[in-house]
């Protein structure tokens, strides 16, 4: 996003890049809950989640995720490997443009992936077999994801900065690798807890 | 000026640690807080923490 336009803490910016981080997080807000909707529903088509049986599943999918995070699996995971397009920032206006991103970020399939914990809320959604609980974990997912965006005023305190808030944030990057692994176990803990509470 | 060159990135590093870590510790402990009640707030606060670490891109 920083390629769009100025971050929050420029002078005289502020309210442009606030409508800007908005409207691309709206945009990828209504991408992700259709997949996540529509993954809910593949599931209840299926006729899955009407046993507790499947929350178990979902709880072996989790683990095999993580399993494969720490290096202990190895299976292939589907992904494309591309990045949205850059070329809509010269094509559109600023406002099209960060709409279009968060758009096609947010169908989160249709663009690569970092870490594979990606595919936990998607099994997840499809396992449990409720739309719109697919729906709402594909929001939390894309919000996390928005998240980031929208703290780089605080990441970035000054123009000058830049450098070094991009040097630190690329030693981040087991940071996290452990953050993702934690959010498996806490998605692992989220669904022994529902199979308990039954 | 000294050695402030060196002091500078020392800042922005334990600056963007705190975010990074603060920020989906601190909603993961509201949604294990909130799953008391509403069981599916940990599931989707563990999803946040994915997003969350998808964010930082390839």
């Amino acid at each position: 996003m920083g390629a769009l336009g100025p971050l929050g803490k420029v002078a005289g910016h502020h309210g442009r890049w606030v409508l800007q981080v908005g409207l691309y997080t709206a945009a990828g807000s209504l991408s992700s809950a259709l997949v996540g909707f529509l993954l809910g529903a593949a599931g209840q088509a299926l006729g899955m989640g009407i046993s507790p049986l499947w929350k178990a599943v979902g709880v072996v999918w989790l683990l095999a995720l993580l399993g494969r995070s720490l290096g202990k699996l190895r299976f292939p995971l589907p992904q494309w490997r591309r990045q949205t397009r850059d070329v809509w920032a010269k094509r559109f206006s600023w406002e099209a443009a960060a709409a279009l991103w968060g758009l096609d970020i947010g169908l989160a399939f249709t663009t690569r992936i970092t870490f594979s914990g990606y595919w936990g809320p998607a099994g997840v959604a499809i396992l449990l077999s409720r739309p719109m609980l697919g729906m709402m974990l594909f929001l939390a997912y894309w919000w996390g994801r928005a998240a980031l965006v929208w703290t780089a005023p605080l990441l970035f305190p000054s123009a000058a900065a830049t450098p070094w808030v991009m040097d630190a944030l690329a030693y981040q990057r087991p940071a996290f690798q452990a953050l993702h692994r934690l959010g498996l176990v806490a998605m692992i803990g989220g669904l022994i807890l529902q199979i308990v509470s039954l | 000026m000294g050695n402030s060159w060196k002091t500078g990135p020392a800042v922005e590093t334990h600056r963007v640690q705190g975010i990074v870590w603060g920020v989906p510790l601190g909603v993961l402990g509201i949604g294990v807080l909130g799953s008391l009640r509403e069981p599916e707030l940990s599931l989707l606060s563990a999803a946040f923490m994915l997003g969350w670490t998808q964010g930082v891109g390839p």
